[in-house]
């Protein structure tokens, strides 16, 4: 493998794994607390976007940091790491329409975005070799 | 020039580990500071926290958009 693969695998490899790093962090705090079903609901929610905020700002640093070592990133790679930045981004929308809709069922809206996530998701999977 | 590249590489990425964990412990303490205080997030820092997603999102592609190959 040249050099040039070398720097181009690793770019592929670091910057798609970098956006998938967002976990949420309490969730079992959040479970073992005494807040009302509802609140812990929202707590979760908070929590997960912390995290996939968190995972953006070490995307940025990282793919800042390669481009500073003079590492070139594949046309594939920015391609994978904005559908795995847009369906995260898409399924929290969709985490939080679910709450601000439980007690009316799901709207319109609702369905909508969950078609969006699922196009994105299925889109992923097929750019970056099947969900089979 | 490879062995250049590997350091600079290894830092960066030990700097930017080193910023997600501080983070991460601000994110856990602000979350443990809401259960301590028996309350789930309000819509102010909800609002807060998508301010701050929704402006990386804007600098990620920035960043991609300047990195595209050609």
């Amino acid at each position: 493998m040249t050099l040039a693969v070398q720097r181009r695998y690793l770019a592929l490899v670091v910057a798609t794994a970098l956006l998938s790093m967002g976990c949420p962090t309490n969730l079992a705090a959040i479970q073992r607390s005494d807040l009302s079903p509802s609140a812990k609901l929202s707590a979760q929610l908070y929590d997960a976007e912390s995290a996939w905020r968190d995972a953006k700002v070490l995307a940025v640093q990282t793919i800042r940091g390669l481009r500073q070592a003079g590492v070139e990133i594949p046309a594939e790679a920015i391609t994978h790491i904005r559908m795995v930045r847009d369906a995260g981004n898409l399924a929290l929308e969709l985490a939080a329409l679910a709450l601000a809709n439980r007690d009316t069922g799901p709207t319109g809206q609702f369905i909508a975005s969950l078609g969006a996530v699922r196009t994105a998701i299925l889109d992923l999977g097929n750019a970056t070799g099947g969900l089979d | 020039m490879g062995i250049a590249i590997a350091i600079q590489l290894s830092i960066t990425l030990a700097m930017a580990l080193a910023e997600q964990y501080q983070r991460y412990q601000e994110s856990q303490a602000k979350v443990l500071v809401m259960l301590r205080e028996n309350r789930g997030p309000t819509e102010q820092e909800f609002a807060e926290l998508r301010g701050q997603s929704a402006a990386l999102d804007l600098e990620l592609d920035k960043l991609l958009d300047e990195s595209a190959p050609g």
